[in-house]
């Protein structure tokens, strides 16, 4: 097992950073395109998710992601640390905001996820949510696991070399 | 990539020209744009997203606030060449 760990500041710009870098691990583990393109969308909104949650109520805490190959599977675990019971709702309209909400509910969110993801599970707690996500990775030689070093075959050496 | 925003005026309605991704951190440059040119009178909107690479909720939210908001003049909102979810 190989593990990935990100850690952001809760801010919108670097949603994009997660979700590049969740892509990347998982084309690394060999999975294609129609799935990376599932990735790609469940992490951002997992990721759009905490922060919006954070933003709220702990600004100045950081979000946790796990990139994890398992054998056969790629899971993508994201930890926020807002506990939930401050997080349900879109942001509050303030003054000066327009009435019309443009922020669908978190559960959007959410369904998108559990939508997409081969297995999901959100678990929220006083400590914060914590998302898992995965999805079936192709079989691949052991050598080509994340973080185990390619070996290269011996190659023949001549006289002329 | 990052967002591109473009609009022109064709025939009465304001066609609204998208490129690149509509996430968390892009949506509210959209946002901007929809409610300006709705409370500027445009209230035909069509928005080309021919070259939108990405959408999340959050873009989806902005684009359906801009359908509400033109509703409320009784006008339309059209979303032209949407590609499938990536």
């Amino acid at each position: 097992m190989a593990t990935v760990e990100l850690t952001i500041s809760a801010l919108p710009a670097h949603v994009r950073t997660a979700r590049l870098l969740a892509t990347a691990v998982a084309r690394r583990l060999g999975i294609g395109d129609p799935t990376l393109d599932e990735i790609r969308l469940a992490v951002g909104e997992a990721c759009s998710r905490a922060v919006e949650a954070h933003r709220r109520s702990s600004p100045a805490e950081p979000i946790r992601l796990e990139l994890i190959d398992h054998a056969g599977r790629y899971e993508v675990v994201v930890h926020d640390r807002v506990p939930s019971a401050a997080d349900s709702g879109p942001a509050e309209s303030g003054p000066g905001q327009d009435p019309i909400g443009d922020l669908l509910s978190p559960d959007v969110g959410l369904a998108v996820i559990m939508g997409l993801a081969d297995r999901a599970d959100i678990e929220p707690s006083a400590d914060g949510t914590v998302v898992t996500m995965s999805w079936p990775t192709p079989a691949r030689p052991e050598s080509d696991a994340v973080g185990v070093p390619h070996r290269r075959s011996p190659q023949p050496v001549t006289p002329d070399s | 990539m990052d967002l591109k925003l473009d609009h022109y005026t064709e025939g009465d309605s304001e066609i609204v020209v998208v490129e690149g991704e509509i996430d968390v951190y892009t949506a509210p440059r959209l946002r901007e744009l929809l409610i300006d040119l709705v409370n500027k009178g445009n209230f035909h909107l069509v928005v080309n997203m021919e070259k939108v690479e990405f959408l999340d909720s959050t873009g989806l939210g902005v684009l359906v606030g801009g359908l509400k908001r033109v509703r409320a003049h009784d006008a339309r909102s059209t979303w032209s060449a949407p590609r499938s979810a990536s």
